[in-house]
C-alpha cells in the first residue's frame, strides 16, 4: 500500500517537475552522492545551531533520514542546497522544542568547556565559535547562512520565512553582539 | 576579514568520517527508510494523546502558566528554568508596568517585565515595539545596579503587552529580601524605514575638521585606517582626544527630528558617509548603513565615529561611517540604510517593590 502511494506521489512529482526519478538500482548510488555532497554543509549548520557535537550528529542523521524518506526531486544544485538547509533548520527547531532538550540546556556549557571541536581549533577560531554559540538561535541562523553559506539577505529571508528587513536587522544585531563579545579577538583578527 | 575568520573556524567543523560512512552504509542497506506501524499509525496515536491532554490538562495549564513564561521558555529555556515569579505591577502615565519574574544570582539579575496601557484606557501607547531608554534599575537596601541591558522580547497583541528582558549588575551581591525595580521612561512608536542613500554626491577631495568624538568603534582596529583618520591623543593643551571628520553640512542646516546626510567622500581608499541624526536626546534615532558592491554583496561599515554639535539648546548627534573599499567607479556601488526612529518619549515613575526570600 505504502509503495503504491509512494509510486503515485513520485509519478505526480515527476509529471509536475518534468524530471525523471532514477531507477531503483541507481538510487543507492545517488543517495551516497547526495549525502557526500551535502554532509559538511548540513553538519556545520546543525552544529552552529544546536551547539554540541552529539546533538549535531543526531540532527545530521535525521536530515538524511528525511531525505531518503521523502525522496525529493531537486531542480538543480541551488534547490538541493536550499532543501537541505531548510530541513536542517526544521530539525533543529523540533529539537529545541523537545522536552529532552529543555531539561539538559544547563549541560551545554559544560560540554563546550570540554574538548569537542575546540581542541582542533586555534585560539581565535575557538573564541569565534564560542562567541557565536552565545548568540540567540535566530542570530546564529542568519550569521551562519550569511557568512558561511554566503547566501544573500533575500535568500536567507526565503529560507527562514522572514522579511528581508527582519533578516537584515537580525544580521546587524548579531554582528553588534559578536563585536562586543569579541572585542579583544577582533582586534587580533584585524591585525 | 571577519568572513574569512568565520569560514576558517567553521571549516574545521565536519561530521566524523565514521558517521558519514555509517549513514551511507545504512542507506545502501535500505535501513534508513522509516518503518511504519502496520497496526495503528503513529499519527493517530499522537492525535489521540493530544486530544486526551487537551481535554484533561489545558484548563489546569491555562490557570497556572503565566503568559510571560511561555514567551521566555520559547526564547530562552535555560532562563525560564530559573525564573522566580513576582507578578507585581505599578501604573504611571496611563501605562502599567508589571515585574513578571526575576532570576537573581549574587550581583546579577535577569528580570522579565511587561508594559501595557491601563485597562479601558482610550490611549494607545503600547502597540508594538517600545524601548526603556536606559532608564531602569534594581536596588536593595544598600545596593544599586550599575550596568544593565534591555532586550525587547515580543509584543503580545492579544494581551496588548510588550515584554522585556532586563539584565542588571551591581557592584556587590544583592541581599535577598526587599528589592525595588524601577523604570523612568518609555519610548513609544518605534519605527524603521529602509531608504536609499544617493552615493552620486560622493566627492574625491574634501576638507576635514577636528571634533571631539563621543564614541567610535567597529569591526576593524583603527590602525587599519589611513593615519589621517586616527584619533589624536589627548595633550596638555588639548585634554580631550580629537578625530578628523568631513567638514560637511553644519548642524544649523540639519533637521532636529530627522536624518540628514551631511557629507560623503572617497579619500585614501575609504568611503566616508556622514549623517546627522538630529536631536537624539529624547529619541533612539539611529541608522544602520549598508554598502552594496558591484557583485551585490552588502556590508556594514568597518568603523564609525560619533560626536555632538550644539545649536542653542539643541544638541545634534552626528555619525560618520567608514568603509575601506577599493572603489574604481562609485556608480557601481549603492547604499541603503535602515533608519530607526522613535516618536514619543513618556517619562513616568514606575517602580515595584517585592520580596525575594532566597536565591
Amino acid at each position: 500500500m505504502d509503495s503504491m502511494r509512494r509510486e503515485k506521489r513520485v509519478k505526480k512529482m515527476n509529471t509536475i517537475k518534468r524530471m525523471k526519478r532514477p531507477k531503483a538500482q541507481y538510487a543507492e548510488a545517488i543517495y551516497e552522492e547526495v549525502i557526500r555532497r551535502n554532509s559538511d554543509m548540513v553538519y556545520r549548520l546543525a552544529y552552529s545551531l544546536v551547539k554540541t557535537r552529539a546533538d549535531a550528529d543526531d540532527i545530521f542523521q535525521e536530515v538524511f533520514l528525511r531525505y531518503m524518506q521523502n525522496e525529493p526531486v531537486f531542480q538543480g544544485e541551488e534547490h538541493e542546497k536550499a532543501w537541505f538547509l531548510r530541513v536542517t533548520m526544521n530539525c533543529c527547531k523540533n529539537f529545541w522544542k523537545s522536552p529532552w532538550m529543555r531539561r539538559r540546556v544547563a549541560l551545554e556549557r559544560e560540554e563546550m568547556e570540554q574538548c569537542g571541536f575546540f581542541c582542533e581549533l586555534d585560539d581565535d577560531s575557538a573564541a569565534l565559535v564560542d562567541a557565536v554559540k552565545q548568540l540567540s538561535k535566530k542570530y546564529r541562523i542568519v550569521i551562519h547562512l550569511f557568512y558561511y553559506e554566503e547566501l544573500s539577505i533575500e535568500e536567507i529571508a526565503k529560507l527562514t520565512n522572514a522579511k528581508a528587513s527582519t533578516v537584515r536587522t537580525r544580521l546587524t544585531r548579531a554582528r553588534r553582539q559578536l563585536r562586543s563579545l569579541l572585542k579583544e579577538e577582533l582586534r587580533t583578527f584585524a591585525e | 576579514m571577519f568572513e574569512n575568520k568565520y569560514k576558517e573556524a567553521y571549516d574545521a567543523i565536519v561530521p566524523s568520517q565514521e558517521l558519514v560512512e555509517k549513514l551511507i552504509g545504512q542507506a545502501r542497506a535500505g535501513k534508513l527508510k522509516r518503518k511504519k506501524s502496520w497496526f495503528v499509525p503513529k499519527a493517530a496515536v499522537a492525535a489521540a494523546a493530544v486530544v486526551v491532554c487537551l481535554v484533561t490538562a489545558v484548563p489546569v495549564c491555562a490557570a497556572h502558566i503565566p503568559a510571560f513564561y511561555r514567551i521566555v521558555e520559547y526564547l530562552s529555556p535555560a532562563l525560564a528554568d530559573h525564573l522566580v515569579p513576582v507578578e507585581k505591577s505599578c501604573t504611571s502615565q496611563g501605562i502599567t508596568m508589571q515585574v513578571e519574574a526575576i532570576n537573581l544570582v549574587e550581583n546579577e539579575a535577569q528580570i522579565i517585565i511587561s508594559m501595557q496601557d491601563v485597562q479601558d484606557s482610550t490611549q494607545d501607547l503600547i502597540h508594538g515595539e517600545i524601548d526603556l531608554f536606559d532608564s531602569y534599575g534594581l536596588s536593595d537596601y544598600v545596593n544599586d545596579s550599575v550596568v544593565g541591558g534591555c532586550q525587547f522580547l515580543t509584543y503580545d497583541a492579544v494581551e496588548g503587552k510588550a515584554y522585556f528582558q532586563v539584565s542588571v549588575q551591581s557592584d556587590h551581591a544583592y541581599e535577598a529580601g526587599k528589592l525595588k525595580f524601577w523604570v523612568n521612561s518609555v519610548l513609544c512608536d518605534k519605527s524603521e524605514e529602509t531608504r536609499d542613500v544617493d552615493l552620486s554626491e560622493t566627492v574625491y577631495s574634501a576638507n576635514t575638521k577636528q571634533v571631539k568624538p563621543s564614541g567610535s568603534g567597529g569591526l576593524i582596529s583603527e590602525e587599519m585606517l589611513p593615519d589621517s583618520m586616527w584619533v589624536l591623543p589627548a595633550t596638555d593643551e588639548n585634554p580631550i582626544p580629537e578625530t578628523n571628520v568631513l567638514d560637511g553640512l553644519v548642524a544649523a542646516n540639519c533637521a532636529a527630528d530627522d536624518f540628514t546626510v551631511t557629507g560623503m567622500a572617497y579619500m585614501e581608499g575609504v568611503l566616508r558617509v556622514q549623517i546627522c541624526m538630529g536631536d537624539t536626546w529624547k529619541s533612539d534615532r539611529h541608522v544602520e548603513l549598508f554598502l552594496r558592491d558591484p557583485d551585490g554583496n552588502e556590508r556594514y561599515s568597518d568603523r564609525s565615529v560619533s560626536w555632538h554639535e550644539e545649536v542653542g539648546e539643541t544638541s545634534y548627534h552626528f555619525y560618520e561611517f567608514w568603509y575601506i573599499e577599493d572603489i574604481e567607479e562609485i556608480s557601481d556601488y549603492s547604499m541603503y540604510g535602515i533608519f530607526h526612529n522613535a516618536g514619543q518619549l513618556i517619562e513616568g515613575d514606575w517602580n515595584v517593590t517585592f520580596r525575594l526570600e532566597s536565591y
